[in-house]
């Protein structure tokens, strides 16, 4: 079958197998990385040997399947949900600068972690303590998806979004739910400080299985369900009437969208804290690799999203060993200029 | 066919609509005209099932509007929007390709073919692979018009007529592609199918109308062929112009020379 002018599937479908090798390639390779180095032959040897391998050295198999991972894991799952959530976000409002970072979505899922740190135990209190580990990522999806839909309420009208309105709204919304934490912070326990400073920063230093098995099936749900969006996404582009009229259920479409959202972005912020700019860096490149059809946008993002989060992690993890920097941090010093030179190119759009 | 009957739509205290009834057939190119503000979009969304009327009923093929679902609509009618910008680099080709992929079980060799053939009919043969976003106005248009072609297949689909709906689809073309865009929807009238087009320019609108419909103030002020609508009254009437309209010797057809109104007597 021959290509048509102006067909980019094929490219895009060749993109997202690269993408994938480089990830898998990344990940063993990260397990090797930190303060304590490893060479690459040695992690194999770990890693085909199992978590419970009695022949090798203790702390290796420890090193590896205890600490780097679940923290690997729950890194490359936080980058693919974070860029996926800036995909969808940005196709539901139709322009490429919604980053849920920057719109108030991971604000709104902070209040909400904040608000179960502070408060939760004095509400699960005795035998419900174990509900308390699974209820923060509930209380960031809740405050996630409040924050979308307000976001969404204010920033659409007659179907059409308002850039200005939208990033003005975002500022809004970001800074209610800093003092909505800031309220809380003040009324928190010395512990409970320690808690939240530690992971309002973005860390992916306190992962384990444990946090990976609360807030991983849920970005692993949004991750699988993603691609059902791809089309309506692509109609939707067009306008929302414009996507009823090629057949599109807009109002599922828009619900779906805005849970699925709130879900990658709660769980996200749940483990780590807020981290930036990943759903903004991450699809913009790829629009300009492998164009801007969501169907493989989707699982390109994603892919990249973790392949970039990882190597921001190693980064963050070796640059002042045995110390580590906070990774948000790190997508902040990059993701923010990059933004910067965005909005430059792009002020006629923000002007709407 | 589509028809729709006493329907009322109105914003707070304002009607937009006032017991509105129009009738879409098969094989006939209806043209909706009238001034700014006439109700005309607000006609069409009705039409299409983007709004429901608060009052009076909406029936395609003797079904009512509202019990379709949106991918079934999806299938028998297709709408070209005016113009607008897209956020995202979408070549050509992919923005046409968008009209194809509500249609279930297109073929592989369809979905080779179906858009570039579209481009052709447009005027827009080897634009695939360039960039929506770079395009002029006109040219954008018209591939929205590609799009919609390739959505709504042929005139008559499975024994049944289809339905195309298009808002202002000339308002940003040069007169050669107004005249050959207004060509392809009459001949897919002419072949079975259904066509409802927005128009602003009476000329246009008197050489390839089969059936007018003047809009004013919500309400169908006239509708019949083009000769027999636009006059001097209406012109009068309708659109508050002093203007006299001229007619064709060939077949008497009437036509309107815009010009200045200063030196006109206003007429009661």
């Amino acid at each position: 079958m021959p290509i048509a002018e102006g067909d980019r599937s094929r490219k895009a479908a060749f993109a997202i197998a690269w993408l994938a090798v480089a990830l898998g390639a990344l990940a063993v390779a990260s397990l090797g990385v930190g303060a304590s180095k490893m060479p690459l032959g040695d992690v194999i040897t770990v890693l085909l040997a199992g978590p419970n391998a009695k022949h090798l050295p203790a702390g290796d198999v420890l090193i590896v399947w205890q600490i780097r991972m679940p923290r690997m894991l729950l890194g490359a799952l936080i980058g693919a949900s974070l860029a996926t959530a800036g995909v969808v976000l940005q196709g539901l409002f139709r322009n490429p600068l919604a980053d849920p970072g920057l719109v108030g979505v991971s604000s709104g899922a902070a209040l909400g972690a904040v608000t179960m740190i502070v408060l939760g135990p004095g509400l699960f209190a005795g035998a419900f303590r174990l509900f308390e580990m699974f209820a923060l990522p509930v209380a960031a999806f809740a405050g996630g998806l409040i924050a979308t839909i307000l976001l969404y309420a204010i920033a659409t009208r007659r179907g059409r979004t308002s850039v200005a309105t939208m990033l003005l709204a975002g500022i809004a919304l970001g800074a209610f739910a800093a003092a909505g934490s800031g309220l809380l912070i003040y009324v928190a326990s010395e512990q409970q400080l320690r808690e939240i400073t530690f992971w309002s920063l973005g860390a992916l230093s306190g992962a384990s299985w444990i946090k990976l098995t609360v807030s991983g099936p849920i970005m692993l749900l949004v991750l699988l369900a993603a691609p059902v969006l791809g089309r309506g996404l692509n109609a939707i582009v067009l306008g929302e009437a414009e996507a009823f009229h090629l057949g599109i259920n807009v109002q599922r479409l828009k619900h779906l969208a805005i849970f699925l959202v709130a879900g990658a972005t709660g769980a996200a912020v749940a483990v780590s804290g807020v981290i930036g700019f990943v759903g903004i860096v991450v699809p913009h490149l790829l629009r300009f690799a492998i164009g801007a059809d969501h169907r493989a946008l989707l699982p390109a993002s994603a892919l990249l999203g973790a392949t970039l989060l990882l190597l921001a992690d190693m980064f963050a993890r070796t640059i002042v060993a045995p110390a580590e920097l906070p990774i948000g941090i790190v997508t902040a010093a990059v993701g923010a200029p990059f933004f910067l030179g965005m909005l430059l190119r792009r002020r006629g759009i923000v002007d709407l | 066919m589509l028809e729709i009957h006493d329907a009322s739509v109105h914003i707070g205290a304002r009607a937009i609509l006032k017991s509105v009834s129009v009738r879409m057939p098969p094989g006939r190119l209806t043209v909706v005209a009238g001034p700014n503000g006439a109700g005309k979009s607000t006609l069409l969304k009705v039409m299409t099932g983007e709004l429901r009327p608060h009052e009076g009923s909406v029936r395609f093929d003797d079904r009512a509007l509202e019990e379709f679902q949106p991918h079934e609509l999806a299938a028998r009618r297709a709408v070209l929007p005016q113009a607008s910008q897209l956020a995202f680099p979408f070549t050509v080709l992919e923005v046409v390709r968008l009209g194809l992929e509500c249609r279930p079980g297109v073929s592989k060799a369809l979905r080779f073919s179906a858009p570039s053939a579209a481009l052709a009919r447009v005027d827009l043969a080897g634009f695939g692979a360039r960039h929506y976003q770079e395009l002029s106005g006109g040219e954008q248009q018209r591939v929205h018009l590609a799009r919609v072609l390739c959505q709504i297949g042929e005139p008559v689909t499975a024994g049944r007529p289809q339905y195309l709906f298009l808002d202002e689809p000339t308002s940003s073309l040069d007169i050669r592609h107004q005249i050959e865009t207004l060509e392809i929807a009459r001949r897919f009238a002419r072949e079975g199918g259904g066509v409802l087009a927005i128009l602003h320019d009476l000329n246009l609108a008197a050489a390839f109308a089969d059936h007018l419909i003047v809009m004013h103030e919500g309400e169908v002020a006239a509708q019949g062929t083009p000769r027999d609508v636009i006059s001097d009254d209406l012109m009068q009437h309708v659109f508050g112009l002093p203007l006299r309209v001229g007619r064709l010797p060939d077949g008497d057809l009437p036509f309107i020379l815009p010009q200045s109104l200063e030196g006109f007597p206003a007429r009661a």
